[in-house]
């Protein structure tokens, strides 16, 4: 794991910035304190991960003239996300001013004043990322508080209620949990009077590097940076003991010896599978022996379903990750690497640098503890496909099996048997094909992000042609894999996103792709298509995208290749019927 | 100025402030010093307050007026510690 800077570190970070940086965010942060140590900490953090946080800090207390202005600073920047820091501490303090009839009322009104700022940013095109409130403290009622629907100590708890609601409502409402994050460390460490009465600082330059650590994190989620994988070795990591040494009877799981402990980390790591985090095991076993527990021991809450790839042999171990990565296909650096053994994890810090691999701790018992700390798991979104994909890999890998059966790759792809449906984007794929937007960074031509709100314009202006690709096999369904979106530029369809998921790299998909737009293309009159290959450090396998699909260099990175004597390039794919061509976007002729 | 105390202020102002050729005199002030501000000044008062295991009420943060006094208002503390 990347250590953590202090805030003098993080600061000089922010001065310096980074020009190189491949993955460039744009927020503005509104807070009713001060905020330049948090501002400054956010881009230090951003410049400290590789890349580039352009922030927008308002004066402090400016949150709603900013936001309903329409001539407003933060309008004229044009932030992709707000982050709004309403501060615990200041509720309270100005809460015996209010009538006591009003103070029952006061998480109400707050609900509503959250709900119209997320409204006005929302009718933008902006994010929403809304602090949560720690617990500033009450002692006006002591534990009786809890009863009393006016105290400062239900309010504040309503407050999080009603921002919990929000958000849960719009896909474009975040939370950073700023409660949770008072939980874990105490109020007394994030929060320091002296500081807050002298210079309005509502948390300590001590902790404000992790709290812009969680914040970027969820910035840098929605750019497809976040973890999608975790690397799970077997003894004395997911259970006591060694199976193949000790038998499967005597494994610690369940009530025996350290089992309960054992139990509480599987239970939290079926929860990361449930919600779409690949499970993948790469032992030093023998692999009737490693899958035992997972067969048959009653207290495994781990079983072999909800592993992806299960490796388990005497190779090292850097071997084995290569061979999860070929069939899972995420960045080393979406990974994660969980071993009890210290030499394993260096190796792999060695092979794979961007690799998160965690220094669990000693003792077993801390494991669960120490992970929920370190909290790594972001992400900016959630769909029910995500619960699908460990199905989807272990799929891939009884593909990956299947490959080695055949010499000729004509000949495997043929046996696949695949349908591809190509369809506009509709209410029902929108959210994938966000999804896809927001995550993809190999296989991305250009890498332009694109939000739900902003599909759905695509897919009615008259002036784009949006193409999202569904592709299915004998071995299952791959499910939404592909996305192009072309703009009419006159005579020419220049593409503006050409993106597909790696999963289906090498069967043939690009070229079905190609014959698609082509097709399109012919039928609405453009003489040519023009892409363009933007590159960033992560997408270099598409470097030499258009010049393999025969399309003519021009100057400045772009490639053109007219619709006259376009020939079909040959594919092993057959168009499926349904929802084609009526699916198509048709243009509008007004 | 081979004092102990001075040279742990120098330290730290100069990380806190990115600049490792400044020098601190008894008078030096936030005017004297280039990045000096409400938000560094805050930051410097966490970094001595850690350093030297000493803790400063607001008041005291409040009045500060140099470097002099600062390094005085330690001395105290450090001598009877509040």
């Amino acid at each position: 794991m990347t250590n953590l800077p202090d805030i003098t570190r993080l600061l000089r970070l922010a001065r310096n910035g980074r020009k190189d940086a491949a993955i460039v965010m744009r927020s503005a942060l509104l807070a009713d304190t001060s905020s330049q140590l948090l501002a400054g900490a956010l881009r230090g953090y951003a410049a400290h991960l590789g890349m580039a946080l352009e922030l927008f800090e308002a004066e402090f207390d400016q949150i709603e003239s900013q936001v309903f202005d329409p001539a407003s600073d933060l309008h004229g920047f044009g932030p992709d996300t707000v982050i709004i820091y309403l501060a615990g501490e200041k509720i309270r303090d100005g809460f015996g001013k209010l009538p006591v009839a009003e103070r029952g009322a006061f998480a109400s009104r707050f609900g509503t004043r959250v709900q119209a700022l997320h409204q006005a940013l929302a009718s933008r095109g902006y994010r929403t990322i809304f602090f949560n409130l720690a617990d500033p403290g009450d002692a006006v009622f002591g534990n009786y508080a809890v009863k009393v629907a006016w105290s400062l100590q239900n309010q504040i708890r309503q407050c999080n209620a009603e921002l919990t609601r929000l958000a849960g409502a719009a896909d474009d409402f975040l939370v950073y949990d700023l409660a949770a994050f008072q939980a874990e460390l105490g109020r007394a460490g994030m929060f320091d009077p002296k500081l807050y009465y002298t210079s309005k600082f509502a948390l300590t330059p001590a902790v404000i590097p992790q709290v812009a650590r969680g914040v970027v994190r969820l910035l840098a989620a929605r750019q497809g940076s976040f973890l999608k994988c975790v690397i799970l070795d077997l003894d004395n990591t997911l259970w006591g003991g060694v199976v193949g040494d000790d038998g499967l009877d005597r494994i610690q799981i369940g009530d025996l010896g350290l089992g309960p402990a054992f139990t509480a980390f599987q239970s939290w790591l079926k929860q990361l599978r449930d919600r779409g985090i690949v499970l993948a095991v790469c032992s030093k076993n023998d692999e009737a022996n490693a899958r035992e527990p997972f067969l048959k021991h009653p207290d495994m809450v781990l079983r072999l379903e909800d592993i992806a790839v299960f490796l388990a042999n005497w190779e090292d171990k850097a071997t084995n990750i290569r061979r999860i990565k070929s069939i899972i296909d995420v960045d080393y650096g979406a990974m994660l690497f969980l071993d009890d053994n210290p030499a394993e994890r260096q190796l792999v810090r060695e092979s794979f640098p961007t690799m998160q691999v965690p220094e669990l701790p000693e003792d077993p018992a801390e494991y669960l503890a120490f992970m929920t700390t370190l909290n790594p798991f972001e992400t900016a979104s959630y769909t029910a496909q995500d619960a699908q994909r460990t199905n989807e890999y272990q799929t891939e890998a009884r593909r990956h099996q299947e490959r080695e059966k055949f010499v000729d790759l004509g000949d495997f792809l043929k046996s696949l048997a695949m349908r591809a449906s190509v369809r506009g984007f509709l209410p029902f794929n929108i959210p994938r094909v966000a999804q896809l937007s927001q995550r993809s960074n190999q296989f991305n031509l250009r890498t332009v992000r694109y939000t739900e709100k902003q599909l759905a314009e695509l897919a009615h202006s008259p002036r784009h042609i949006a193409l999202a690709f569904e592709l299915k096999d004998r071995f299952g369904d791959n499910g939404l894999i592909s996305v192009v979106i072309l703009e009419i530029q006159g005579l020419v369809g220049f593409v503006d996103t050409w993106l597909m998921s790696c999963r289906v790299l090498g069967r043939g998909m690009e070229q079905f792709v190609l014959n698609t737009v082509f097709e399109i293309a012919a039928e609405r009159g453009l003489a040519r298509v023009v892409g363009e290959y933007l590159p960033t450090s992560k997408n270099g396998m598409v470097k030499d995208h258009y010049a393999k699909l025969g399309f003519q260099a021009e100057p400045d990175q772009r490639w053109t290749l007219a619709t006259a004597g376009y020939v079909a390039r040959p594919v092993h794919i057959a168009r499926e019927p349904a929802g084609e061509p009526a699916a198509f976007p048709s243009p509008k002729t007004n | 100025m081979n004092d102990p105390l001075w040279n742990d202020l120098t330290a730290i102002f100069r990380e806190v402030l990115d600049d490792d050729a400044l020098t601190l005199g008894e008078t030096t002030s936030a005017k004297d010093v280039a990045g000096w501000d409400s938000i560094t000044h805050v930051l410097l008062v966490v970094a001595v307050e850690k350093k030297f295991r000493v803790k400063f009420t607001a008041g005291e943060i409040q009045k500060l007026q140099n470097v002099g006094e600062l390094a005085a208002l330690i001395r105290r503390r450090l001598a009877k510690p509040a």
